[in-house]
């Protein structure tokens, strides 16, 4: 059986040289990142944009990763930098029309606007029921929602949340939760038509 | 500038010999990849790799050309982009043909496809969705009447 290179030892043989461990790691996690930036923005070309971006970073940069982190943590951290600042780049397009504020918490310095420029895009979500996710998760404060999907989409730990997202570890579970609960409260009618025999 | 010329594979070829793209998304970080590793001055084929990619992809291009190109020709870059976007409003001669893609294939590939939703889920949602069959009208009209 052949052995599966990991992402450390390609990005290594990538910084001696060897381009094609950069386009493995690329093939790699491409779909993960774009998922990721996808959920978190709710707009599927930004979303490839951010995808292509945070790995022309890594082509530049990767001489950078000191490998005292896991491949992916890195590169989670730069495709959430680059998520956030094209947030906030959408705040400063549309102005005050999203200066209403959903929720704000007591942990969190920002103001968590809720996100409205999600637009249901039929490539990606083409069912009712993925519609519904995606929009309830768009109105989940953004400090939240990234933390929802790297830990019940992207399966992280707590630990490598809190790397990622430079947050103490007990901030990262207490944002998980509160997170988790408005996405419940806004699901709420949904889940009722969908499990109407557990009401 | 003779853009009907223009070899997009040749260009990822020179400037990345040992990789290949093997869809659009991963051409255009291979193209920005190699834009980066440009010397300060393009040649006329490179120019053409960057003015070939309009609308949202030339944003990018231009924010990686500042790193990459000298003003002179960032601001020729951004007038030939211009051209190419508002077409409609400059004398037909001076409007940029358009060219070959630098990197998509010619059978596109699907993108990045994103996680789905649990197709279990989604099949009880559509049966929900779903309209009832319309039950058939009685033969010889309503009971009662």
């Amino acid at each position: 059986m052949q052995h599966q290179q990991s992402d450390e030892e390609l990005i290594k043989r990538f910084t001696e040289g060897d381009e094609r461990s950069f386009v493995l790691l690329m093939r790699r996690h491409k779909d993960p990142i774009t998922n990721f930036a996808f959920r978190f923005l709710g707009n599927y070309d930004d979303a490839i944009d951010i995808a292509q971006e945070t790995f022309l970073r890594v082509y530049r940069f990767g001489h950078t990763y000191a490998g005292d982190v896991k491949f992916t943590t890195w590169l989670y951290t730069i495709a959430s930098n680059l998520s956030k600042s094209e947030l906030k780049r959408y705040r400063r397009k549309f102005g005050s029309s999203l200066q209403t504020t959903f929720r704000r918490s007591d942990d969190d310095p920002s103001w968590d606007v809720p996100d409205e420029t999600y637009r249901p895009d039929e490539r990606v979500d083409n069912t009712t029921i993925a519609q519904s996710v995606q929009s309830a998760l768009m109105k989940v404060s953004p400090t939240y929602r990234e933390m929802i999907i790297l830990r019940d989409l992207q399966q992280m730990s707590y630990e490598e949340i809190a790397e990622v997202t430079n947050t103490e570890l007990g901030t990262v579970k207490s944002r998980i939760n509160r997170g988790r609960a408005q996405l419940q409260e806004l699901l709420r009618g949904l889940y009722a038509e969908l499990y109407p025999e557990q009401q | 500038m003779n853009t009907s010329a223009f070899d997009s594979d040749s260009f990822l070829r020179e400037h990345l010999p040992s990789v290949r793209a093997t869809d659009e998304f991963e051409g255009t970080v291979l193209a920005l990849a190699a834009l980066h590793r440009l010397p300060n001055a393009a040649s006329p084929e490179d120019l053409e790799a960057v003015v070939v990619r309009r609308g949202r992809r030339s944003r990018r291009l231009r924010i990686a050309l500042y790193g990459t190109l000298g003003l002179g020709l960032l601001s020729l870059v951004t007038y030939v982009l211009t051209l190419q976007m508002q077409p409609g409003e400059f004398p037909a001669s001076h409007v940029v043909q358009p060219v070959p893609s630098l990197v998509i294939p010619s059978e596109v590939t699907p993108p990045a496809e994103v996680t789905p939703i649990d197709p279990v889920i989604m099949q009880r949602v559509e049966a929900r969705f779903k309209k009832p069959a319309q039950a058939a009208p009685p033969a010889h009209g309503v009971a009662g009447y």
